[in-house]
């Protein structure tokens, strides 16, 4: 009695057992039969699509929207209702679209067809013209996993995490690398080519991952470049970031530009989750930089110190500093800049070109040549001289009209002309070496360190990059 | 480690070159050079300056130390009057063109001059009257300076003309003397063909020769190729006898050249110059037809008168005859002077043109001096030269010519003694009187203060102070 209470028991058990877990299989045996029969009404709109047949294809996209609820059924019904001509059902159908997913990449451009329909509409204007873009219909890309809410990353983790699963949507038609990550479980991937005329389903179920670490990693700051243990791998992401790390113990580098470097030796523990919040610091200093492809060539002096070869930037402490920024065949421009902390002061040089030397150096030749020639006269009127001292010592009659007198006069006139000439034409050539041209001058732009937009060009979101 | 040498070479070079610019420094060195060089000053519009030159006393109560005159002789019509200081300083005064106007231009060149006892000074104007149709008949004019402070003031004064129109070019030469015995001098005139005799205290009234002396003489005694106008004439007391008489060179083209000495005979209009003595070259002697181009007579013994009587005979030699003469007597030359170091045959250079005698060795006693303006000298055409001669023996003392000799200067042209005394030294030296030696050029009259290989005494204060 007792066996066969217990084994009834047991055995009531089991049953139930077996009959929950065949109950769980047969829903999830009728959802995919239900996914299964959206899939084929929304192929088969697609084939009816391009054979023009509009009406049917829209038929068959709704079809597939009664038995899934995915907006890209809507899209392409609507899609269909317009290539049909039927104006008010595109727009209603683009509308619920928009309703049911207002953040769509691709929501303003809906938007935007729906208002131009809505007039083409009221101003009687059944015949599309040119003034609508081209549409057609999107594909599907439904990404599930297990366990449900894990992180997908396309391509890489520097663009950061892409959305949660589970996750529908169109993806552009090439191929891409999904990362899966799900905190205490080990990641996986799987690379997809999305196509407009499918519905691509991915499931990946995620095993449990005991012997890494997690870590989280946010700064003040979004956008951050974050590095692990060494910095000439590269990054390994950007704040906030999340990954599975090894465990053991670890340096942690988190870095902005116009921030000062931050870091963080951290011990990270098989199978914990850890959070690092990283604050950072604006540096407290700027940067002088000197831009233009014309400054190339040239050094860049700060308060008298050569700093770098042109174009380049430079650090420089905040407060008041004499620049000038000097090329060999331009006159320099010089002047005082005020920097300020985290700011980055640019300077565009239009350098005005020196002075030709060439008459400074010919004056100076012709100099030389003067005071030369004056030398030698002026020797040979010594020259003269002593001799006719010598004679008259030595005795011999020489008269007072000697022609040597006047010779050497000549050569005395000769010395004091040719001196005179050197004087002036080395003066010349002092000014000519000393002069110069008009100084050179700058446009000078400083701007803050900050973030700014930048399209990732790869599916939704907002990609930060620190920019100078 | 400094290269002290190279700055010391440097410094010297610099130094050397800086004092070869300062032209004054040449002035300097020449200041006290042995010989003094003077050329023509501005407004001297002459063409020469050194063919007539006549050395006068330097006038009394001035700071001038000597002084001499100058004339244009080739169509320059000009007329200075040199001075020079205690230390060999020049100051040369021109005679303006205004006081000169009415006797002497550039056709009227002076071209002889002597100093009468008064202080006036004979000038002689050979080309005056000169036409087409008729030679020049000529002219003497006397010329007086007078001392305006540091200037000279000059005033002429129509001298003798020739009394008629056979006289040609009267006054190639002038030579002054006491002819007729008289206080005052008498003065000597040759021309052309003639000489005569202006018995100056007795009125102008001239006094030819006696036709038969034959004084038709080579007048323009060729130099260059060009006539210059010059005839010899000297006065001295040649003769024994108390006055003096009138030795006049003749040169000819071909026969020999002669010296006459004539003496006046005969008073009022009765009066003549008779040719008593003549000089001829020795037989055996070359080139004599230009024997008498250049004469000077001295006092070689010591009485006090010109006995002596040097002759030019160029273009070799010069004679000497050592007076006083006989009349009538056969006389023969005491010295033969040839240039020094000619070989026969050799050029001599014109030796001979100009003769004079001179007291410049520094000690008692007469020397001669023989020019021979033609010599090349270095090299140099016509440079010439002059050779200083003892008057007792004849022996070579020394020779001068342009220390920086040039082609065509002619030194030598002319001769003379300068007489120079320094009035007071500023440095209270005693002043000494010296004679120097005076050679005119083409266009510059030399000085010498001191004479080559003679030990002579520069009589500059500069040098007395030394």
């Amino acid at each position: 009695m007792n066996r066969l209470v217990v084994a009834s028991v047991v055995g009531t058990c089991l049953a139930s057992t077996i009959l929950g877990q065949g109950i769980a299989r047969a829903q999830d045996s009728q959802q995919d039969a239900i996914l299964q029969s959206a899939k084929t009404d929304f192929e088969d709109g697609q084939i009816l699509f391009i054979k023009e047949q509009f009406d049917a294809a829209a038929a068959k996209f709704l079809g597939a929207f009664d038995k899934k609820p995915f907006g890209a059924f809507l899209f392409n019904a609507a899609v269909s209702f317009e290539k049909a001509k039927k104006l008010e059902r595109a727009i209603q159908y683009f509308e619920q679209y928009i309703d049911r997913d207002p953040e769509a990449r691709d929501a303003k451009d809906v938007r935007a067809r729906v208002d131009h329909l809505k007039n083409m509409l009221t101003n009687g204007q059944t015949q599309q013209k040119t003034v609508l873009p081209a549409i057609a219909t999107k594909g599907l890309v439904i990404i599930d996993s297990k366990p449900q809410g894990a992180s997908i990353y396309l391509d890489d983790k520097t663009g950061g995490v892409f959305a949660k699963t589970p996750w529908q949507g169109s993806l552009e038609p090439h191929e891409v690398k999904l990362l899966i990550e799900a905190k205490g479980f080990k990641p996986d991937e799987r690379t997809i080519s999305p196509r407009t005329d499918k519905v691509y389903e991915v499931y990946i179920a995620l095993s449990e991952e005991h012997f890494l670490g997690w870590i989280e990693v946010a700064a003040s700051v979004a956008g951050a470049d974050v590095y692990l243990d060494d910095k000439a791998k590269g990054t390994i992401g950007k704040t906030p970031f999340s990954g599975h790390v090894k465990p053991g113990k670890h340096k942690l580098w988190v870095e902005r530009p116009g921030y000062q470097i931050a870091t963080r030796d951290i011990e990270v523990q098989p199978g914990t989750a850890n959070t690092y919040n990283v604050p950072l610091q604006k540096v407290d200093n700027g940067w002088v930089t000197v831009v233009g492809k014309h400054s190339k060539g040239g050094k860049l002096k700060i308060d008298g110190a050569e700093v770098c070869a042109t174009p380049c930037q430079h650090m420089a402490l905040p407060g008041k500093h004499k620049v000038e920024v000097a090329r060999p065949d331009s006159e320099p421009y010089r002047g005082e800049l005020d920097i300020e902390k985290s700011t980055e002061t640019s300077l565009n040089v239009t350098f005005n070109p020196k002075p030709p030397r060439s008459t400074a150096w010919t004056s100076a030749v012709i100099s030389a040549v003067f005071v030369g020639a004056g030398t030698y006269m002026g020797l040979q009127s010594s020259k003269v001289r002593s001799g006719l001292k010598n004679d008259i010592k030595n005795g011999l009659p020489i008269d007072s009209n000697d022609p040597r007198v006047a010779r050497g006069k000549l050569w005395a006139y000769g010395a004091d002309a040719a001196f005179a000439l050197g004087t002036v034409t080395g003066l010349l050539a002092v000014w000519s070496f000393l002069s110069s041209g008009p100084e050179s001058t700058a446009d000078i732009d400083s701007r803050a360190i900050g973030l700014a937009p930048l399209p990732d060009g790869r599916g939704g979101g907002l990609f930060a990059q620190g920019r100078f | 480690m400094v290269d002290t040498k190279l700055i010391r070479m440097w410094l010297a070079g610099a130094t050397l070159a800086g004092a070869g610019c300062d032209w004054r420094q040449l002035d300097k060195a020449v200041a006290d050079a042995p010989v003094l060089s003077v050329r023509s000053p501005d407004g001297y519009k002459g063409g020469d300056f050194g063919r007539v030159m006549l050395p006068l006393p330097a006038p009394k109560g001035t700071a001038i130390a000597a002084r001499y005159l100058v004339a244009a002789t080739n169509g320059g019509g000009a007329l200075a009057v040199v001075d020079m200081d205690a230390a060999g300083a020049v100051t040369t005064h021109v005679a303006p063109v205004a006081a000169l106007a009415e006797f002497i231009d550039f056709k009227n060149p002076v071209k002889s001059a002597a100093l009468l006892e008064d202080g006036r000074i004979l000038l002689g104007l050979p080309n005056v009257g000169v036409t087409e149709l008729k030679p020049p008949r000529g002219r003497v004019v006397y010329l007086s300076l007078t001392q305006n402070g540091t200037g000279v003031e000059f005033t002429l004064q129509k001298g003798s003309e020739p009394a008629d129109e056979s006289k040609v070019r009267y006054g190639l030469a002038v030579a002054t003397g006491k002819i007729s015995g008289g206080d005052a001098d008498d003065y000597v005139v040759a021309a052309e063909n003639d000489v005569a005799l202006v018995e100056d205290g007795m009125g102008i009234r001239p006094i030819y020769t006696d036709p038969k002396c034959e004084m038709v003489a080579l007048p323009d005694n060729t130099i260059l190729g060009k006539p210059e106008g010059f005839r010899a004439l000297v006065t001295g007391d040649f003769l024994e006898g108390g006055g003096d008489e009138i030795a006049v060179g003749v040169p000819r083209e071909v026969q020999p050249g002669r010296v006459v000495v004539l003496t006046k005979i005969g008073m009022g209009a009765t009066a003549a110059l008779a040719c008593d003595v003549e000089f001829m070259a020795p037989s055996d002697a070359g080139d004599v037809a230009r024997f008498g181009a250049s004469l000077a007579a001295a006092d070689l013994d010591g009485d006090g008168k010109k006995e002596s009587l040097l002759v030019g005979s160029p273009p070799e030699r010069a004679y000497l005859y050592k007076g006083p003469f006989k009349a009538g007597a056969m006389v023969k030359p005491t010295l033969v002077l040839n240039l020094p170091g000619s070989s026969p045959g050799g050029a001599t250079g014109e030796f001979g043109q100009r003769v004079a005698f001179a007291d410049i060795d520094g000690k008692p006693g007469q020397e001669i001096l023989v020019s021979a303006s033609q010599l090349a000298v270095n090299q140099k055409r016509f440079a010439g030269q002059v050779h200083v001669f003892a008057a007792d023996d004849g022996r070579p003392l020394t020779k001068v010519n342009d220390n920086s000799p040039e082609a065509d200067t002619l030194f030598g042209f002319s001769v003379g003694e300068l007489k120079f005394m320094a009035p007071a030294c500023p440095s209270g030296a005693a002043a000494k009187e010296q004679r120097l030696l005076l050679v005119g050029s083409k266009s510059e009259v030399f000085t010498y203060f001191r004479l080559p290989g003679v030990p002579v005494v520069d009589p500059r204060c500069f040098a007395l102070k030394k």
